[in-house]
């Protein structure tokens, strides 16, 4: 199922939660509305699941507008980050309830049941009512009622939220194998960023009800559209700092504090020349060195496995690097230096925001 | 030590409060199997101590207290099935869905509540004369005898009315708990708005549901001002109305059968009520916590 968002817009009142949402997801994509909380992806799935109808635009699937259709005509499958399941329900009734409104057979239901139920790894499960289950467990069988229906769509309200880290990461590559094996086409509500570039194919980050950006997880990650977007994803965020571009002979040179200097790569130049951006590096895109440009003293040190992640003062701003753990001596207090990799130079206009490097 | 000792205290204190509670009710058992009583000591017509009598519960035998009792079931009945139904639609509605002149029909249910049902009975009464002038509905249903004056359906018209307030309000609470998302989830797997609210919301709210239903029941048990205001035939009458006609039946009053009568109208509710108090609890803890 192909699903359109033209001009999607949904007012509370005066307050747009979701504003002008233009999006075109193809048939069996796995696609991520990513943001912080209050950006609009929930109400965003939720016009989708036709639960909220939108003030204006048009949500269409293949093609054809839906916008007046109700949830249980749209053919879709939700699955809700408190699970919602049925508490006086066992699983077995909860899984087969959407089949039971359809006033389909008994040995039909069963035997889907039964299927989805050994697929989910739950089948052990079936006569227990939800409160005697554990999170996981719940989740499963939250998915078992959302796929059963065999539906053209499934929504996910961050659905992984409320399990422990573990679990979490078990999960989701679980989830990313069902969609692939079912094709379906698959909306991911999330706030973390780390699961929407492990599981989307696309991502649409939102902010303040508007889309900031709708494309793959490295496109996303290597060349961030704006300074929200930089910041937001990658993991530790992308250092940002207030600097100078000067312009000297026939080279560029970024300036990040009095007397510190350093040379801009050719093909990390921004395309329009701005003597006051905003500078930006991924503490995986800084190293220490030796001997180098930039001296910097340590402020503090977090460790991080087998990493560590380093913060120091340069000049008067303050940077983060994240270093190989190795370099354990490294305490606070110390002076060391810092060089940046060529790769890693990311320029925003420092009024809009916007990457200085596309065109 | 302090603890323990602060622990004796209070069930002292409680005792001492509850001391005339229970003087009362003792009262009444001895009473039920006296000729008379001077203060808490059985005596009999001359004054000795004894007379110790099973005359008072002769009443048992004569057939206008099974009719009194049939009635009052009716009425507790119909008050509980009415509040109940009525209730919980309007509670749903009023929880889940937003319409013109929701938060007014809510502060002013509310100011019903406060008001004194004594100051309406003048009004109730021009109100049910006139249904009792409507055709069937007015005189002549079976058993409730219709809703207009001097009939059970018109008490329990009333009855259902002073107490939906409550009734709605409570059944809000309880709504208000249930959590969105499961409706959300039902919707999605095909479910009516109907359908919804009978088979998956209704379970979730099942002890705040029994705890009004019981709180009804008893309150129509023991209503006495609006049967004694708005039912005056002796075959209409309810056990609170039927004690009543006792004290003014003859003078000297008898109180051994007073308390005898009484004493069968407060058994069933003392009974249910011990049974049943957990769910009674559940309203004043604010509601019903889900499972999941």
């Amino acid at each position: 199922m192909e699903i359109s968002l033209e001009h999607l817009t949904k007012k509370f009142g005066n307050v747009y939660a979701v504003k002008d949402l233009n999006l075109h997801i193809r048939d069996g994509e796995f696609i991520a509305l990513l943001g912080p909380s209050g950006c609009g992806k929930t109400t965003t799935m939720l016009m989708i699941a036709g639960i909220y109808k939108p003030t204006e635009g048009f949500i269409k699937f293949d093609g054809k507008v839906v916008n007046n259709l109700e949830p249980r005509d749209r053919n879709i499958g939700m699955v809700f980050q408190s699970y919602a399941l049925y508490p006086h329900m066992t699983v077995y009734e909860n899984i087969t309830f959407p089949l039971k409104l359809k006033k389909v057979p008994k040995t039909e239901m069963e035997r889907e049941c039964k299927n989805i139920a050994q697929l989910l790894q739950i089948d052990h499960l079936l006569n227990r009512k939800p409160g005697e289950l554990s999170g996981g467990q719940q989740q499963r069988v939250a998915l078992g009622r959302a796929l059963i229906k065999k539906p053209k769509v499934l929504l996910f309200d961050e659905p992984l939220s409320n399990l422990d880290a573990r679990l979490r990461i078990s999960m989701r590559r679980f989830i990313k194998e069902i969609q692939k094996e079912f094709g379906i086409t698959s909306i991911y509500v999330t706030h973390d960023q780390e699961e929407a570039i492990t599981m989307a194919d696309r991502i649409a980050v939102m902010k303040d009800g508007v889309l900031q950006a709708f494309t793959t997880p490295d496109k996303l990650h290597d060349e961030p559209e704006n300074v929200f977007i930089a910041h937001f994803i990658g993991n530790p965020p992308m250092n940002l700092i207030d600097a100078e571009l000067i312009e000297e002979k026939d080279k560029l040179y970024l300036s990040i504090s009095r007397n510190i200097k350093v040379e801009v790569p050719e093909r990390r130049k921004p395309k329009v020349f701005k003597r006051k951006v905003k500078f930006g590096i991924r503490p995986y895109d800084v190293e220490i060195v030796e001997r180098g440009k930039i001296p910097a003293k340590v402020l503090f040190v977090e460790f991080f496995g087998k990493e560590i992640l380093v913060l120091c003062k340069v000049g008067d701003k303050e940077i983060q690097v994240l270093a190989p753990g190795d370099l354990l001596d490294v305490k606070e207090g110390d002076n060391i230096f810092i060089g940046f990799k060529e790769s890693g130079f990311h320029f925003f206009d420092p009024d809009t925001g916007i990457s200085l490097l596309k065109g | 030590m302090g603890a323990k000792f602060f622990k004796f205290l209070t069930i002292v204190f409680l005792f001492i409060i509850s001391l005339p509670i229970i003087l009362g009710f003792l009262w009444i058992f001895i009473s039920t199997f006296s000729m008379r009583t001077f203060g808490l000591v059985p005596v009999d017509s001359t004054g000795h101590i004894g007379g110790l009598t099973l005359s008072n519960w002769k009443f048992l035998f004569d057939k206008t207290v099974w009719i009194v009792t049939f009635n009052t079931l009716i009425l507790a009945i119909g008050l509980t099935a009415g509040v109940i139904f009525v209730s919980a639609l309007a509670g749903y509605a009023l929880s889940r869905m937003n319409f013109p002149g929701r938060k007014s029909i809510l502060s002013l249910s509310l100011m019903l509540h406060a008001f004194p049902s004594v100051t309406l009975l003048i009004a109730i009464y021009f109100v049910l004369r006139w249904i009792s002038k409507i055709p069937v509905i007015g005189n002549g249903l079976p058993i409730i005898g219709g809703f207009g004056y001097d009939t059970l359906g018109g008490v329990i018209l009333v009855s259902i009315a002073l107490q939906l307030p409550l009734g709605v309000w409570l059944m809000k609470g309880f709504f208000d708990n249930v959590s969105w998302d499961m409706e959300m989830a039902a919707l999605i797997d095909g479910c009516s708005r109907f359908r919804i609210l009978w088979q998956i919301i209704l379970p979730q709210i099942k002890p705040g549901i029994a705890a009004l239903a019981i709180f009804s029941f008893i309150q129509g048990w023991s209503s006495f001002l609006i049967p004694y205001s708005f039912m005056t035939s002796a075959s209409t009458a309810t056990v609170a109305t039927y004690l009543n006609s006792l004290l003014s039946e003859s003078a000297p009053v008898n109180y051994g059968t007073l308390a005898a009568v009484g004493l069968f109208q407060l058994l069933p509710v003392l009974v249910f009520f011990i049974f049943t108090q957990k769910y009674m609890l559940s309203i004043f803890s604010g509601g019903v916590k889900g499972s999941s």
